[in-house]
């Protein structure tokens, strides 16, 4: 009886332990095995029938049905430029310049990983609706209260994320997708 | 060795298993449950109306996309895919049972206005092709998406036109 004891305590230890490791790396995925770019992260093994057994749960959770490199390459920003977590309370500037792809987008993500509700239906900033400036760069603005030009709404539900959307990108992206100049994220203050 | 240092050992060895069972699990599971909580026929053509915050099936949407989603199984019969290109980026993917995604074919890859497609089981017969690009599934279940993307938003409802005219139907 005891012996019986001590095996369903073992078994059901095992399954805390392995079950809450494996969710808890699903939802956390380690920098390991990413492709660093300032605030944003990507990886290349993304929807790729060779992709690790991580990479593969991972995308399964929180971007379920991507496309493989062939086609699109994802990053993601869940921090702004400092490190410090995307948050509702907080405003934020995007920085950047047309990127050297077919299409990009930036779109705005709840923690539920789904589009942030808004009155106006605004969920991305992309390459055709964008203000520009003369030299071509362009301000995206990540706030809860509306902006006047390229307001990309960030709601009130705590922390957010952004993905990064490039379709049919250049070589570069592929060779180098650490290096290439993407846009910053710039804290402009919190409430 | 002390008995209680084998017992732990025994237990991190038998949680090492089970977190490795389980990460592997995650994609079946993620597509088990879509399906489950879907509850759409296999082998017919799902188009969903344009993106926005009320769109909850699959994370992370795009709201630049019209999507249609195939749900397929090849077990018995090859799925024929269809659909006419329209003028803007298009593209047709297929992701296997375990999420991977096995294929991509996109407007730029088609010489023609109309993409055609015969998705077989892997090892199993199948008719002549036609005109159809012949793709095998690595899986006998799995989804077919369909992505169009919205340039401009004053042109919506003429892509949805097209967007409507996709299938994706067994061959008998």
């Amino acid at each position: 009886m005891k012996r019986a004891l001590r095996y369903l305590a073992i078994i059901l230890v095992a399954l805390v332990i392995g079950i809450g490791s494996a969710l808890w790396v699903v939802h956390s995925p380690p920098e390991s095995g990413m492709v660093k770019n300032g605030a944003w992260r990507t990886s290349l093994e993304v929807g790729s029938t060779h992709s690790g057994m991580y990479t593969r749960a991972v995308v399964a959770v929180t971007g379920l049905f991507a496309l493989n490199k062939s086609e699109t390459i994802y990053y993601i920003a869940e921090t702004d430029d400092e490190g410090q977590p995307l948050r509702s309370v907080c405003d934020y500037r995007i920085r950047g310049k047309d990127l050297d792809t077919r299409w990009w987008s930036i779109t705005a993500y709840g923690e539920d990983y789904f589009l942030i509700p808004n009155d106006q239906d605004r969920y991305s900033c992309n390459m055709m609706n964008l203000s520009r400036e003369a030299d071509g760069r362009y301000n995206i603005y990540l706030s809860s209260t509306p902006k006047k030009v390229n307001w990309l709404p960030t709601g009130n539900q705590g922390k957010f994320s952004l993905s990064l959307r490039l379709y049919q990108p250049a070589s570069a992206f592929y060779e180098t997708p650490q290096a290439i100049e993407l846009p910053r994220i710039i804290k402009e203050g919190c409430r | 060795m002390k008995a209680w240092i084998k017992w732990i050992l025994i237990t991190l060895t038998l949680a090492a298993v089970i977190h490795i069972l389980a990460v592997m699990a995650v994609p079946y599971a993620v597509m088990f449950l879509l399906r489950m909580s879907t509850d759409r026929e296999v082998n017919a053509i799902y188009h969903q109306a344009p993106v926005t915050a009320e769109s909850r099936d699959v994370v992370r949407p795009s709201p630049d996309l019209l999507y249609s989603a195939c749900p397929y199984d090849v077990s018995e019969k090859p799925l024929r895919i269809s659909s006419p290109v329209p003028d803007t980026y298009f593209s047709i993917s297929g992701f296997a049972a375990n999420t991977d995604n096995f294929f991509v074919v996109s407007d730029r890859q088609v010489k023609s206005k109309q993409m055609e497609i015969l998705l077989v089981g892997k090892g199993k017969p199948y008719p002549d092709a036609g005109d159809a690009q012949v793709v095998v599934a690595p899986t006998d279940l799995g989804v077919v998406l369909f992505r169009t993307l919205i340039k401009d938003r004053d042109k919506l409802n003429d892509l949805i036109k097209v967007q409507r005219q996709a299938s994706c139907k067994p061959v008998e």
